[in-house]
């Protein structure tokens, strides 16, 4: 029931986010990535084109992870960050991905 | 009928209880050493207790009307689902972290659109369509939010021996 779920008990920032067409639709089975200087992280959203990535280690500052979605057929049209206003690290941030048909 | 009865007298004994018993506190006060009961605390629904009450029966309702063909009955089971949700939504706007009203959106919003459609057109296909189309979002909510288990199908029968679904003009 609280956030800690979605960090997977990691102390540092997590995200979530749909991945959607434009003006549209969540879109399922698209890659995500969450990159960060040293390493990514990838995954896929699913049916509903939710993604959820957990916790990073208590040491990342969440403006350095950037997020980005692909898939076949689609370029990616721009991401936008939900302003996120807890000091908590432990509150999930939301970015959604818009992707456009290429 | 019997059952909301019931329920509301269970709520009134409820509501009625806390009043009750500061009521006695006052005219009997107790026993030095004894322990003081416990202050009565309002119950917080979960969401689970929210989709079980307001949500499943709902459910089970606009699909056994539509497969009466009662359209109007239909029409008033899927507004009532959608109130639920927008009461839900504000009670409870997020669940592990995510944003419930995004994933009713993302999950039922079209198939809720398409089973509003199917009974203004009264049409048993469309509507099976689309019930097909929202129980699956029922269960792609559930799997994002991590209950993959909760498996929601179309009622086979009816779990409502006092309710007629048949239209009735």
């Amino acid at each position: 029931m609280t956030d800690e779920d979605l960090n997977g008990g990691a102390d540092g920032p997590s995200f979530f986010g749909f991945v959607r067409l434009v003006g549209g639709a969540g879109i399922d089975d698209a890659k995500v990535t969450a990159e960060l200087k040293g390493g990514a992280l990838v995954t896929a959203t699913d049916l509903l084109g939710l993604y959820k990535i957990p916790g990073f280690g208590k040491d990342v500052n969440p403006d350095d992870v950037q997020i980005s979605c692909a898939k076949d057929g689609y370029k990616q049209a721009n991401v936008f960050r939900h302003p996120h206003t807890a000091g908590d690290m432990k509150d999930p941030i939301e970015v959604d991905c818009f992707l456009q048909k290429q | 009928m019997i059952r909301r009865c019931l329920f509301r007298g269970s709520l009134a004994l409820l509501l009625a209880a806390p009043a009750a018993g500061s009521a006695l506190a006052q005219s009997a006060p107790a026993p030095a050493g004894s322990v003081a009961p416990a202050a009565a605390a309002p119950y917080a629904m979960s969401l689970g207790d929210m989709m079980n009450t307001l949500i499943q029966p709902r459910h089970a309702k606009l699909g056994l009307a539509g497969k009466a063909q009662n359209w109007t009955l239909a029409q008033y089971a899927l507004v009532e689902i959608r109130q639920s949700f927008a009461g839900i939504v504000k009670a409870q706007p997020k669940f592990r972290g995510l944003p419930v009203g995004e994933l009713v959106n993302a999950a039922l919003g079209q198939p809720m659109d398409a089973v509003d459609a199917a009974i203004k057109a009264q049409d048993p296909q469309k509507f099976a369509a689309a019930y097909a189309q929202l129980t699956a979002g029922c269960n792609a909510c559930h799997a994002a939010a991590d209950h993959p288990y909760v498996v929601i199908k179309a009622p086979e029968v009816s779990e409502f021996p006092n309710q007629d679904f048949n239209p009735h003009r």
